[in-house]
């Protein structure tokens, strides 16, 4: 005996068991995908209403941003000094002098910055139109997509009403051609049978019913000579008898035990010698002979 | 074309006809006997054999009647005891129209409880089951019960198995002879003797509840009309008058007789005795003979022979007296009147070209069926379900009893009595 103080083996057997369990289950909804039901040839098959699509939603793009105006900057043109006198005017020409190379040193580190700032804002630019355009790329794409699906669908659904439309029309012929052969054998049956009522074979084949019905009828005692039933028989093709309806009967409950009983008897009941002569349904007079 | 796709029409026409239409045909039927079967019974109890075989009792009453034929115990596919194992496959493949199964068991020394049930095997359906307690000394009644309700179920007419008949045998005892008033079941057996006389014992008759008999006996070398309780043995006599006392016969009410009695003159009457008072009232007055009264079912009328218009014929008379009215015409000689208990049709024997028959008279169109063919039949009188006639007939020397149905198309010997066996009655239903 192993021990098992952890409860392996029933774990381990509970965890295969569910697995087990959960395999099954994935098999047994395999099984039952049912195949696509063909429709019945001869019916009409319902055709089911294709819902109105919305058209493709056109998706617009979104307007070009209007470039931005470039600023101008305008330097403003630096006043004309005054001529200083000599010295003071040599100090004030170099002094003069250095403003006027500073002004330009600003003018120039100003210009950069501008310049970096613009090449900024075109690489923005140009990357916001990018992905535009990308997005715009992909829109066009889905949209031809959808516009293929939706023209394979209506080709589809097309080829399916024309299938189903000549499948009708297949089946509306071959009804037609079913009930015209139909008709030409109950027309010569019914001409076989007036011929072989016409030969006496119909008498004959009534004559034989009787005589093993009247064979088969023990009236009983209380069966007197005003004696009137009417009851119907049903047969099947080779005269087994399959339902007997008493209609009407002025005898007791013991007649009509004993007319049923006859009847039962009495099946299989004779078979025509044609059968054209062959009825389903007979109706028996039954009375007492005098 | 057109005229082709009228022809269709036409033709379509016909096959609607026919469609609806069907086969008719009549059926002409006769009585003729059923095929039934009946199962031997289980027994469930001490002894090795049921006290009594039930299923060839109630086979033989089957049989006796002449409606039914049951088949022989050998053709049975199946035999089952109880209901639920009967297979109406097998019995229909057989040919029979109802089966009867059953079964005795026993529930004390002498007690047992006989079950049985009739299947109608077309109509796969039950049509009586009953269960009866009974004894050994009770058993045979209780299977004549039964084959009551069988032959009731199927043939719409009350089964009278269960009843008995009386009737008087003389055999010869030394130099003369001994009479004896019998009864027995109707088929003859479980005979007992209710009274023995070396003097001639005559014209038993029933009282309506059965528990009694009038007859008249020639004890004491007079005649005398009694009336003696079966079960008892007591009697007691209620006419001894000067000349002849005879003909007794019960009022529907059991309270009167109709007797026939001499008086001193020897010229027979017609009168009524009432049973506890011993009064008699004349009901004619005739000098021709007036005899064999028999009171009509419903006690209006009383039937009787007389030859007042030269042969025997049956005339009738109001219960309360009255201008008696003749009632058959047909032949020279129609005697010994006894009416159908439903009180449709007059037994009587007939001279029927030089022989003595029993005939039957349909009291609405007259008409008279002659039922026997011996030459010597006497007695005529219907069973209770006024559906079978026994009567006396001869053989070689000796009387025996037969029975006839009433449309005359069956006739049975009945095994019973020794020596001649005369004037059977036939007693009414049982009451229990």
């Amino acid at each position: 005996m192993i021990r098992d103080d952890h409860n392996v083996i029933p774990v381990s057997m509970a965890v295969l068991l569910h697995i087990l369990l959960l395999g099954s289950m994935v098999i047994a909804f395999d099984f039952a995908r049912t195949a696509p039901i063909t429709p019945l040839a001869i019916r009409a098959t319902l055709v089911t209403e294709i819902p109105e699509v919305a058209p493709p939603r056109v998706i617009e793009p979104e307007p070009e941003p209007e470039p931005e105006p470039e600023p101008v900057v305008e330097e403003p043109e630096p006043e004309p000094e005054p001529e200083p006198d000599n010295s003071e005017e040599l100090r004030r020409a170099a002094e003069e002098e250095k403003r006027r190379l500073d002004a330009l040193i600003e003018k120039e580190r100003l210009e950069k910055i501008r310049q970096q700032e613009e090449a900024d804002r075109k690489q923005k630019e140009k990357e916001e139109a990018d992905r535009k355009q990308k997005e715009k790329d992909e829109a066009d794409r889905k949209r031809r997509e959808e516009e293929e699906k939706e023209r394979k669908r209506v080709e589809a659904e097309k080829k399916r009403e024309e299938d189903i439309r000549r499948q009708r029309e297949e089946n509306e012929r071959l009804r037609k051609e079913l009930e015209a052969e139909a008709r030409a054998e109950e027309i010569e049956a019914e001409e076989n049978r007036m011929a072989a009522v016409e030969s006496g074979a119909l008498a004959v084949y009534m004559a034989q019913i009787r005589q093993k019905i009247e064979r088969n009828w023990s009236a009983p005692a209380s069966a007197g000579a005003e004696l009137e039933c009417s009851v119907r028989v049903r047969q099947v093709p080779g005269g087994e008898v399959v339902g007997v309806t008493i209609l009407t009967c002025n005898g007791d409950d013991a007649v009509k035990r004993s007319v049923e009983a006859a009847i039962y008897r009495s099946s299989p009941l004779p078979e025509p010698s044609d059968p054209n002569l062959f009825d389903r349904n007979i109706l028996l007079n039954l009375s007492i002979r005098q | 074309m057109l005229k082709n796709s009228k022809f269709v029409v036409l033709m379509l026409a016909l096959l609607g006809a026919h469609a609806n239409a069907e086969l008719v045909i009549d059926v002409q039927g006769m009585a003729q006997p059923t095929p039934v079967a009946i199962v031997p019974f289980g027994w469930g109890g001490n002894a090795p054999d049921m006290p009594l075989d039930v299923a060839e009792l109630i086979n033989n009453d089957l049989r006796r009647s002449g409606r039914f034929a049951p088949i022989s115990e050998d053709d049975m596919l199946q035999k089952p005891t109880s209901g639920e194992d009967v297979d109406f496959d097998d019995w229909g493949y057989v040919g029979v129209e109802a089966v009867v199964v059953g079964s005795v068991a026993q529930t004390g020394e002498n007690a047992y409880t006989l079950q049985f049930q009739l299947f109608d095997v077309f109509g796969r359906r039950q049509l009586v089951g009953y269960r009866m307690p009974a004894s050994r000394g009770t058993m045979r009644a209780a299977a004549h019960r039964a084959a009551d309700m069988i032959y009731e179920k199927l043939t719409g007419i009350k089964g009278v198995f269960g009843t008995k008949v009386a009737y008087v045998t003389a055999t010869r005892q030394g130099e003369g002879r001994l009479y004896s008033l019998r009864v027995s079941d109707q088929d003859g057996e479980n005979e007992h003797t209710i009274m023995e006389s070396s003097d001639p014992i005559m014209s038993p008759a029933w009282s309506p509840d059965s528990r009694q008999l009038a007859y008249v006996s020639f004890e004491e070398n007079k005649s005398s009309i009694f009336v003696q309780t079966l079960r008892t043995g007591n009697r007691f006599k209620v006419s001894s008058k000067p000349g002849i006392n005879g003909a007794p016969a019960f009022s529907p009410d059991g309270r009167q007789l109709v007797v026939t009695l001499g008086g001193i003159d020897g010229n027979l009457d017609i009168y009524t005795l009432d049973v506890t008072s011993r009064q008699t009232r004349r009901l004619t007055t005739h000098r021709a003979i007036d005899t064999e009264g028999t009171w009509s079912p419903d006690g209006r009328h009383i039937y009787f022979t007389s030859d007042r218009a030269g042969g025997p014929q049956v005339y009738r008379v109001s219960a309360n007296g009255g201008t008696p009215e003749r009632i058959t015409f047909e032949g020279s000689y129609n005697a010994r009147p006894r009416l159908s208990p439903d009180g449709t049709r007059l037994a009587v024997v007939h001279n029927d070209r030089g022989n003595f028959r029993i005939a039957v008279m349909n009291l609405t169109d007259k008409n008279l069926l002659v039922l026997s063919t011996g030459r010597q039949d006497e007695s005529p009188s219907f069973a209770p379900n006024s559906d079978i006639l026994i009567y006396a007939t001869r053989q070689g020397r000796d009387g025996v009893l037969e029975t006839v149905s009433a449309d005359g198309l069956i006739r049975q010997k009945m095994a019973s009595g020794r020596g001649d066996v005369r004037e059977p009655v036939w007693s009414p239903f049982p009451r229990f």
